[in-house]
């Protein structure tokens, strides 16, 4: 229905609610919004910079995987072509690695804002459990993605990565009974098709990064999205009503806000494309690691604690957290008080640095320390491997994080404050190790500057 | 007339065979699950558990050996042969040789010439495999069976 010449402001107002009401792609709106919403502050556009950075993977993988060829003899070469020989390949590669790294880094942004702005109560509940399965779902997008060059990089990173996965061995090393059953080794087993890293590894994760996951994530953002508009629509002010005449169109406010954001996500990718290539080692070689081999950025914090005990550090802690994260609004669940405040106000602002201050110093004062002390080293018995696991800097750390909650709770029997003392001091510890882990280990993983 | 609001049952028909409906679905997608599972084991795995690595006489005496496609260090004394693996029982990277044993590039672990861990991460020794000879004379490492580090084939 053309919109008459002369048309009133109700008029215009009404068109334009039709416009989102009766389009499938602009449904993920709510047809009125309050501008509030649309102010920066709000969400930070971060989910919009994630969806934008999604089209950006789709569109340069496809580009990519006309070229590539999943084979272990070909596959380097094949990457190679795409740098120096496909028009443009360069960039469009160059512009799918730093979004992939990009993606993950916003992902967390995204956490963040959500916890620490109270956003995960009543009706968005279920939205906080799908964004902790997506943020996974990235993170092993971005993984799966590493192999593929099959550069020493690829190789040695995810031969690391795989072994992890399959630390729960030492737990059934030290029952004694990994002879009879070894869900460790089965899982690497299954994950990478065989016993190293191998041509079977290569295509197994050529099909998760390419069909299993995207198809995963594209569902999952699906529900996301639909998830906000069914919890009561995007970030609001807090005495907004959803029958508020305060509210303004969607269309085309929203839109135009959101075309921006990604055009400028376009745009700074294009810059970053450009201008900084994605690294590209030797060939595979299984039988040279790199020295020091280490993992994407996002895993160092994990392979930092893994180089203490690959058990604890692999295994528990990262499940702990997970379950830790998942766990949030069903102990935390009246937000009546916090709900859309940023650190629940001023006590929860204090908790939060105090525990940031903690979260850090707990790791650093281990690490320094493990310097002077000798790991009582894990050879001979099964109390030494014990040990191990307990006494090292990362597993500390932990104990130290619950130990320091369990005062925050004691003291001021909120339950905001407790998991913002968890959350918070969990987040710097995993940021300490991964500093470390980036700039501070050298070569045969000795610390040093 | 409508049997159901005039005789109201504790379990309707209608209740009963919904339940039939989703079980038959939730045990045909049980069912699927171990043939989805196994479908995804490697199967070849099992053939390079046994691997000939040549004759006694390929390897020179008193020095370990490395051999590159199966991640094993062979050793040849006076009293005979023995197999150790290569692979860091931390996280599975290859082991470098040193004066004084062996050294992980990986975390740092490191292991005495006979692979037992003398600085970790790394939480077991080095195995080492059962070798036995064919009656050709070449030489076979059985990673299924791991051996102590003394052990040797006569040679």
């Amino acid at each position: 229905m053309p919109v008459p010449e002369q048309s009133t402001g109700k008029e215009r107002a009404a068109e334009r609610l039709r416009k989102v009401s009766q389009n499938f792609f602009l449904h993920i709106h709510d047809p009125r919004l309050f501008p509030d919403s649309l102010s920066p502050l709000s969400t930070m556009g971060l989910g919009v910079i994630l969806a934008s950075l999604f089209i950006v993977q789709l569109t340069t993988g496809m580009l990519l995987m006309v070229h590539y060829t999943p084979s272990v003899d070909t596959a380097y070469f094949s990457v190679k072509e795409i740098i120096f020989y496909v028009p443009g390949g360069r960039v469009f590669r160059n512009i799918h690695r730093w979004s992939a790294h990009a993606m993950v880094f916003v992902t967390f942004l995204h956490l963040f804002r959500t916890f620490y702005k109270g956003s995960y109560y009543g009706s968005r509940r279920t939205n906080w459990v799908i964004g902790v399965v997506l943020l996974l779902v990235v993170m092993m997008m971005s993984f799966s993605g590493y192999l593929l060059p099959w550069d020493q990089l690829a190789f040695w990173a995810v031969t690391i990565g795989s072994n992890i996965a399959a630390s729960f061995r030492e737990f059934t090393d030290l029952l004694g009974i990994t002879g009879h059953i070894n869900p460790g080794g089965f899982f690497r087993k299954i994950l990478i098709g065989g016993q190293e890293v191998s041509q079977a590894t290569l295509t197994r994760f050529f099909t998760l990064h390419v069909m299993i996951l995207p198809v995963t994530l594209l569902v999952l953002i699906g529900y996301h999205f639909w998830r906000i508009r069914k919890a009561g629509g995007l970030a609001r002010p807090l005495d907004g009503d959803i029958s508020s005449p305060d509210q303004i169109p969607a269309w085309p406010t929203a839109f135009w806000a959101e075309v921006s954001i990604f055009l400028t996500v376009v745009a700074m990718l294009l810059v970053v494309g450009m201008l900084a290539d994605a690294p590209l080692k030797t060939i595979a070689n299984p039988n040279f690691p790199e020295n020091p081999a280490k993992s994407p950025w996002y895993l160092l914090g994990i392979q930092e604690i893994v180089s203490y005990s690959a058990f604890a550090g692999g295994f528990v802690i990262p499940l702990l957290f997970i379950t830790f994260l998942i766990y949030i609004p069903w102990f935390d669940p009246d937000g009546s008080a916090h709900q859309g405040v940023w650190f629940g106000g001023k006590n929860g602002l204090k908790v939060t640095w105090l525990s940031a201050l903690i979260g850090a110093m707990i790791p650093i004062v281990l690490i320094v320390l493990s310097i002077f002390i000798k790991s009582p080293g894990t050879q001979g018995s099964s109390l030494n491997i014990l040990l191990t696991m307990v006494l090292n800097p990362g597993t500390l750390s932990v104990i130290g994080y619950f130990i320091w909650t369990g005062m925050v709770r004691k003291a001021t029997s909120s339950r905001r404050l407790t998991v913002l003392a968890l959350f918070t001091a969990f987040m710097m510890g995993w940021t300490i190790f991964m500093i470390i882990g980036i700039w501070f280990r050298g070569e045969n993983w000795q610390l040093g500057i | 007339m409508e049997p159901e609001e005039a005789e109201p049952k504790s379990y309707s028909r209608r209740q009963f065979f919904r339940h039939l409906s989703w079980s038959v679905l939730g045990f045909a997608g049980l069912a699927a699950v171990p043939f989805v599972v196994s479908s995804l084991i490697p199967r070849k795995v099992i053939e390079n558990k046994r691997i000939r690595i040549g004759k006694p006489g390929d390897f020179p005496i008193n020095r370990m050996t490395y051999l590159p496609d199966s991640h094993l260090y062979i050793l040849r004394d006076p009293s005979g042969i023995a197999a150790m693996s290569a692979i860091c029982t931390h996280l599975g990277c290859v082991v470098e040789q040193d004066v004084s044993g062996f050294l992980c590039p990986c975390h740092g672990s490191s292991f005495s010439l006979n692979g037992v861990v003398e600085k970790g991460p790394a939480p077991r020794n080095l195995p080492w495999y059962r070798v036995s000879t064919l009656p050709d004379q070449s030489l076979v490492v059985n990673m299924n069976q791991q051996v102590s580090p003394e052990t040797r084939l006569q040679t």
